[in-house]
């Protein structure tokens, strides 16, 4: 069979439209990077379209979504993601979630935006839960009072025994600052074990803590520096704070996303 | 030499690319017509694909701005907007604002999609404040020991007073239904009928006990569940929107206009 165009001309013709106007239908579009070839949002724009509903435009950049550009923000303190559209006539506050994997995107973006420099949080004092010298390092806040922490500690022991790779460095934390609370964060720390810690969950009695260590008040003044205020908190090798308890498989896929993690030495 | 494509596939290929730029592109130029030309999503196509995110989708319409549809998702018997992107491999769970007016669309799409039928309201029993002959006015659901039902009570009087044709009719509701002080103070109002008496519980002071045995405001009470009001104040319009929250006596006007 025999075409009525000869391969050259059509070839010729297929790079024209991928030139000229296929662009912004091709599917994909900006994944290609031929959005930002038509459309452009510099910072001043972005700045003057928000005005004082926000505080402060970090960043400008295309979203995954064709269309919208990330305007990373800063309000009240946090960093996080507008969208606004490219005809810079509109903008969406919320979530954007990809229908595949059922991913919070936007969410994912204020963690890695709210990172903090983990290496400004010693690990000394802490009751490591697994391998001292594992690759993956999860630093973790706990009050010995809260039950979503002894529950998260159930998940951690769960995950170092499948994850030889993984531990978490526990740092008991009396998030209410209260006399006794800080006395039983005091009296683990001092104990330096698991056993002293889910004790303290478990609300058995718990010998003094008269070792000195200064590690609970540096605690609280870590967490006041960083804005943790919720417990359970983990802060992952990246430096993303995550609160809350979440379940072995959400915990491992967060740390798969750690895309600043130290390469596994061979 | 063998060509990429069979003739009719490329014409075909040809004929896809050319008829969207077309309409896209005048789109763009400020021709708004033609979006749902060549995107189509059916209320069953979306149950589909949002199928694992939310269920219960009511209806789909176009979205607030272009490369967006709407997908109204029933909860809780309200109805809310969410919106997929036309690649469908996007939900959006969030508020789309315009900017040259910072007008929320999305709480403007929420009130609309939510609207009640004013006319099964018994406002026998409001008290009314304005004009007592007005043909159109705002029904008020009012906790007179909640400090924005406070505020906005006077900005209803500054209303009234600037607009003679302004007219609220106010019905006392207490939001917590164990709060007993509060009920009897509402039933001193109905009982009462006053606008005087109206003020007097929204200034604190001692009301008399109750001089009636209504139902009115079990009523109110019963009506407040129907309608899945949840905070005070909150306003019903004679639209059926129903708005939430404290405002100026400007903005009250406004909504009457």
């Amino acid at each position: 069979m025999r075409s009525i165009f000869p391969a050259v001309p059509l070839a010729a013709l297929l790079l024209l439209f991928a030139v000229g106007e296929a662009h912004p239908f091709t599917g994909d579009g900006c994944a290609s990077g031929a959005c930002t070839d038509c459309h452009s949002l510099t910072r001043d724009e972005a700045v003057k379209i928000l005005g004082s509903t926000v505080d402060n435009v970090l960043s400008v950049k295309p979203s995954p979504v064709n269309g919208l550009w990330e305007v990373a923000v800063e309000k009240a303190g946090r960093r996080l993601p507008l969208y606004v559209n490219f005809s810079k006539e509109y903008v969406i506050t919320g979530q954007i979630l990809q229908m595949s994997t059922k991913k919070n995107l936007t969410e994912s973006r204020i963690l890695s935006m709210n990172r903090i420099d983990v290496s400004q949080i010693p690990l000394s004092g802490a009751i490591v839960v697994g391998k001292k010298d594992a690759r993956r390092r999860i630093i973790v806040f706990d009050d010995p009072n809260c039950p979503h922490c002894a529950k998260l500690h159930e998940t951690t022991k769960e995950i170092v025994a499948k994850n030889p790779d993984v531990a978490f460095f526990v740092r008991p934390f009396p998030r209410n600052n209260d006399r006794p609370t800080h006395e039983k964060a005091l009296s683990i720390v001092c104990a330096g074990t698991i056993r002293a810690l889910e004790d303290g969950f478990a609300g058995k009695p718990l010998p003094k803590g008269e070792c000195g260590s200064k590690a609970v008040d540096e605690s609280i003044r870590i967490a006041q520096r960083f804005n943790i205020r919720l417990t359970p908190t983990m802060i992952f090798p990246d430096g993303r704070v995550v609160p809350g308890a979440l379940g072995a498989d959400a915990i491992l896929s967060l740390l798969d996303e750690d895309a600043d993690a130290p390469q596994p030495k061979k | 030499m063998k060509p990429f494509l069979p003739a009719c596939a490329l014409a075909a290929f040809l004929a896809l690319l050319l008829s969207a730029p077309a309409a896209a592109f005048q789109k763009e130029a400020g021709i708004t017509k033609d979006c749902a030309e060549c995107h189509k999503l059916t209320k069953e196509e979306a149950g589909k694909v949002l199928g694992r995110i939310v269920d219960n989708v009511v209806a789909v319409a176009p979205g607030p701005f272009q490369g967006f549809w709407e997908v109204d998702v029933a909860r809780n018997g309200k109805i809310y907007p969410f919106y997929i992107d036309y690649s469908l491999k996007y939900f959006f769970n969030g508020q789309f604002i315009r900017l040259s007016d910072m007008t929320n669309l999305t709480g403007l799409r929420f009130q609309d999609l939510n609207r009640v039928d004013v006319s099964t309201i018994p406002l026998k029993n409001a008290i009314v404040m304005g004009n007592k002959k007005a043909k159109k006015g705002i029904i008020v659901l009012s906790d007179p020991t909640c400090p924005y039902c406070v505020k906005l009570h006077a900005e209803m009087k500054k209303a009234v007073e600037k607009d003679p044709e302004a007219a609220f009719y106010v019905m006392p509701y207490p939001r917590n239904p164990n709060d007993k002080a509060t009920y009897r103070k509402c039933l001193a109002v109905v009982c009462g009928k006053s606008e005087k008496l109206l003020d007097d519980a929204y200034a604190g002071k001692e009301l008399p006990a109750p001089s009636c045995k209504s139902e009115a405001v079990n009523e109110t009470i019963k009506l407040a569940e129907r309608l899945k009001i949840e905070g005070t104040p909150t306003m019903i319009l004679p639209d059926g929107r129903m708005v939430s929250g404290s405002m100026g006596a400007e903005a009250l006007l406004a909504l009457l206009r």
